[in-house]
């Protein structure tokens, strides 16, 4: 889930702060990472000579930044097992039989609520 | 800070209420109804008691430790309750009619006979319990076997309206007393006749309770008799009505009837006897409700308020008036709580005025900030003279204990219902009524440019009638002094603001939730925390994480879904998110796509049928080119073939070989020119020249010797080149053929024309030219023309050099 988490994850992040945004495939509506600041923004812009070094360090912080990322994203998505796209919290349903999208649940004519209505 | 000071204020409450005479549970307490004979004989038989009145309920006493003079219908309820586990009774008091016939003579036997009886007639006490007492003995005697207060009630009413009866009036002619009361006043002197009512009364026993056994000495009930009080057993002494068979001694079966029929007995004498409080608060149970009421009114109301106030210092202060109010009437329904007399409720008493006060000082500030920016910081200097004023009067007023000069009253005495006004009260007063007054002149100040003429009227027509009440209340005039003043300020500051909110002089943001919704653009307000507080139709719900991703970066828009990308501006307490819709944009950006992709394909097919095109008309082109030449080239292919065929061989020679080659390189040099056409390409005349010296090189192996000079420069319309270079090969055959040897040629320009003259050596007359040659000289509008030269004559084709050729 995380490995498939981390492909639909966006950039988003600017030089001062990193986010991840992943579009839900059923709504369309997309969902934003909390925004995490860049530790050394400030000295970043300030010492252009080490631009190298704070690049390095903006990439090790984006990493982490974006496994923070995912995580957080597994709390808000769900992975349909019948289509296999990724789907928000809203558009996925806790049904009977089994949980899946909800254009799934109604094309298969399945009922059940949405994790977070 | 606020915390320490509320906590410095309850601690003070405390203080000031532990200030009391401290209790130790010794105490005989009575009550305003307990007989004085009673008490000086409990007062021997309990000794170790003092006895003391009740500044409290009684029950409250009681639990206190102490011992309760009380009725039945007093102690049995707070028994039930576990209030009071012994009950000793030792009177048996009953409801008569005491006929004092030192004023009349009339005859009275029962409570019917009180419709016509032309005199006075009261209770002798206004206290509650001696209420239920009467009422529920004048409904036991008017319907004994199913008693209504309804009946009593008509009849006080009857009664008080024909202005015969009346309350705690000792002096009337009737009195309806207990009939121990009744005795008692005739051995003080009186003439009363004790009439025990004909219909029936009830009889109800007095006696002590207490939370611990009593140890009362023998002989109580006989030192009772002594004193002219009867006994529980019946017995009573001299002086008391020989026929107490009418009189019904309450049992405790009958308590739940009697306490139906006599609950809410205050409101009912006030309302339907009296005709008082119709349309307010009558009795403690409806202030407490009615404070309850308000406080939640009040409290709904602000959340209106806060809703439609966007502007937070406004909302703000609006907060602070209505908790102004609330607090006003919580303090009150403390009070309710309190014993009239403690110091704790003198306390409270004071404690409305930091409420009351601060009315009209919050609505000042409003009126102040008003037309403020909201940011906007106020020099201290404004406020700071009425806030002085108000801790100064606030001060006073909790202080006034120490110099009356607020309120005027007797600590030690009934000062709850007996106290006046000092000058320092009327200083207070008049400081409120001038904030109140600045506030509205100010209001109307400020909202003097608004068009709507109800703005004006409507403010002033309530601040007339909220003077008017106020004036109205301090002289007490019933319709305003029986209202509850606190209830009635809240209700009336409410409504005011209502009032003002709507005309417009406290802006308001009413029509803002419509504005929003009427709006076509996706503008969302968010609050501090992310709530949305103003959204417009068009808007969509913005999420936590995208709300949490604009908080952080407002300068950088981020797409919501693929067709709505939210820019966000920060203002006071939260954001405006505003939705630009891409669709438009995206579904051009599509169509700009799809148009590309057809174009794309478009264009790769018209390329394609363009090299179709243009192998075929290439091919065309060929096979016409070539049915030309070869039309063209036909005659003179076929002539030379036609030339060489018919030469035999011992005809062949050199010069036929020539002429041969000459035919050849005539036809050589026509498909040149025939393409050079083709390619609508001027000739070089130097080109021209080489061709027709080439002409001549062969025409000299045939046997003619000739030359031909071209003097020009520059290039030459290749039909009119064709033409020169046919012109000279058929002039060299001709020549050849009349062995015209030699020949000169002159190719030259005369003015407009071009001239192309030979001269041969035999005259030129019968050469014969071709049809094809002549119909293309008659075609370009030239001609050809033989010039006697006096010992020779020339040939010359003129074609002239510009215009249309002739078709």
């Amino acid at each position: 889930m995380i490995n498939f988490l981390s492909s639909h994850l966006e950039d988003c992040s600017s030089n001062n702060y990193f986010c991840f945004a992943i579009r839900c495939e059923v709504c369309g509506e997309y969902w934003y990472s909390s925004s995490i600041p860049f530790t050394k923004a400030l000295f970043a812009s300030e010492y252009s000579s080490k631009k190298e070094l704070y690049e390095a360090i903006y990439q090790r912080e984006k990493e982490r930044a974006k496994m923070v990322a995912e995580k957080e994203a597994r709390e808000h998505f769900s992975l349909c097992p019948i289509c296999r796209r990724l789907v928000c919290d809203s558009c996925f349903m806790i049904c009977d039989e089994m949980d899946m999208c909800k254009e799934c649940a109604y094309r298969m004519e399945e009922y059940g609520e949405s994790v977070v209505p | 800070m606020k915390i320490r000071w509320l906590s410095f204020f309850i601690a003070l409450c405390i203080m000031l209420g532990g200030c009391s005479k401290s209790n130790d549970g010794g105490y005989l307490i009575s009550d305003i109804d307990s007989s004085n004979n009673y008490l000086s004989t409990l007062k021997f038989y309990l000794p170790n008691r003092d006895i003391k009145k009740s500044d409290k309920a009684i029950y409250q006493e009681v639990e206190d430790g102490n011992v309760a003079v009380c009725f039945d219908i007093q102690a049995k309820p707070a028994m039930e309750q576990g209030v009071g586990r012994y009950w000793y009774p030792h009177i048996l008091s009953t409801i008569v009619l005491a006929i004092d016939r030192d004023q009349t003579d009339i005859d009275i036997t029962g409570w019917n006979d009180l419709w016509d009886a032309q005199v006075k007639i009261s209770t002798n006490s206004n206290s509650i319990i001696r209420n239920m007492m009467v009422i529920g003995s004048i409904s036991y005697g008017l319907n004994r076997k199913d008693p209504s207060k309804r009946d009593a009630l008509e009849l006080l009413e009857y009664l008080y309206q024909d202005g015969r009866f009346r309350q705690n009036d000792c002096d009337a002619a009737i009195l309806i007393c207990l009939d121990h009361e009744a005795v008692n006043f005739n051995r003080n002197g009186g003439d009363y006749e004790i009439v025990v009512p004909s219909e029936g009364t009830l009889s109800f026993r007095m006696g002590l309770l207490s939370d611990e056994p009593l140890t009362l000495k023998q002989g109580i009930d006989d030192a009772l008799l002594s004193l002219g009080l009867p006994l529980v057993n019946g017995k009573r002494p001299l002086g008391f009505p020989d026929d107490y068979g009418s009189a019904y001694a309450l049992k405790e079966y009958d308590l739940g009837w009697f306490f139906d029929i006599t609950k809410d007995i205050s409101r009912d004498l006030r309302r339907q006897v009296y005709h008082q409080r119709l349309y307010s608060t009558a009795d403690l149970r409806e202030h407490i409700l009615s404070a309850i009421v308000t406080i939640t009114v009040i409290l709904l109301w602000k959340g209106t308020v806060s809703h439609r106030m966007i502007q937070q210092n406004l909302r703000r202060v609006v907060d602070v008036i209505v908790w102004l109010m609330v607090g006003w009437l919580l303090l009150r329904l403390f009070k309710y709580q309190l014993s009239e007399n403690e110091i704790l409720s003198r306390a409270c008493w004071y404690g409305y005025y930091p409420f009351q006060l601060g009315l009209p000082l919050a609505l000042y500030y409003l009126t102040v900030i008003l037309d403020q920016k909201e940011d906007k910081k106020l020099p201290i200097k404004i406020m700071l003279l009425p806030f002085i004023s108000y801790i100064t009067s606030v001060s006073l007023v909790f202080t006034n204990d120490l110099h009356q000069l607020v309120f005027k009253f007797n600590p030690n005495g009934n000062w709850s219902d007996d106290y006046s006004y000092g000058p320092v009260y009327w200083m207070i007063i008049a400081i409120s009524i001038i904030f109140l007054i600045s506030a509205i002149m100010k209001m109307f100040y400020k909202g003097r440019k608004g068009s709507y003429w109800g703005g004006k009227i409507f403010p002033l027509l309530f601040c007339i009638a909220l003077f008017a009440y106020i004036i109205a209340y301090a002289c007490r005039v019933p319709l305003a002094w029986e209202t509850d003043l606190t209830v009635f300020m809240c209700i009336a500051s409410m409504l005011f603001f209502e009032v003002v909110l709507h005309t417009g002089l406290i802006p308001v943001n009413i029509q803002y939730q419509k504005l929003f919704k009427a709006a076509p653009i996706g503008l969302i307000l968010l609050d501090k925390d992310g709530h949305t507080v103003l959204t417009s139709g068009d808007a969509s719900y913005v999420s936590n994480s995208i709300w949490k991703r604009l908080l952080t970066d407002m300068d950088h828009p981020l797409l919501k879904d693929k067709d709505t990308l939210l820019h966000a501006v920060p203002i006071h307490g939260g954001m405006a998110v505003w939705q630009e819709d891409l669709s438009a944009l995206n579904r051009i950006r599509q169509d700009i796509q799809d148009v590309q992709l057809r174009l794309k394909a478009v264009n790769s097919l018209l390329k394609e049928e363009e090299e179709v095109k243009k192998r075929l008309l290439i091919a065309e082109t060929n096979q016409t080119l070539f049915e030309h030449l070869d039309r063209d080239m036909e005659s003179r292919i076929n002539a030379l073939s036609d030339l060489i065929e018919s030469i035999k061989d011992e005809e062949y020679s050199e010069d036929m070989v020539a002429y041969v080659t000459l035919c050849l390189c005539h036809t050589k040099r026509r498909c040149n020119l025939f393409f050079l056409a083709y390619q609508g390409e001027p000739l070089l005349k130097d080109e021209l020249g080489i061709y027709l010296d080439e002409l001549t090189e062969l025409a000299h192996y045939a046997g003619l010797k000739m030359l031909i000079r071209c003097d020009q420069n520059g290039v030459l319309e290749i039909k009119k080149a064709a033409l020169c270079y046919d012109f000279a090969f058929e002039s060299i055959c001709q020549a050849l053929k009349d062995e015209a040897s030699p020949l000169m040629g002159y190719l030259m320009n005369d003015g407009n024309d071009l001239m192309f003259r030979f001269l041969p050596v035999k005259s030129p007359e019968e050469w014969q030219y071709s049809e094809e040659l002549l119909v293309t000289v008659s075609m370009l509008g030239g001609q050809i023309s033989y010039k006697d030269l006096d010992d020779a004559i020339g040939i010359c084709l003129i074609v002239p050099l510009g215009g249309e050729p002739c078709v």
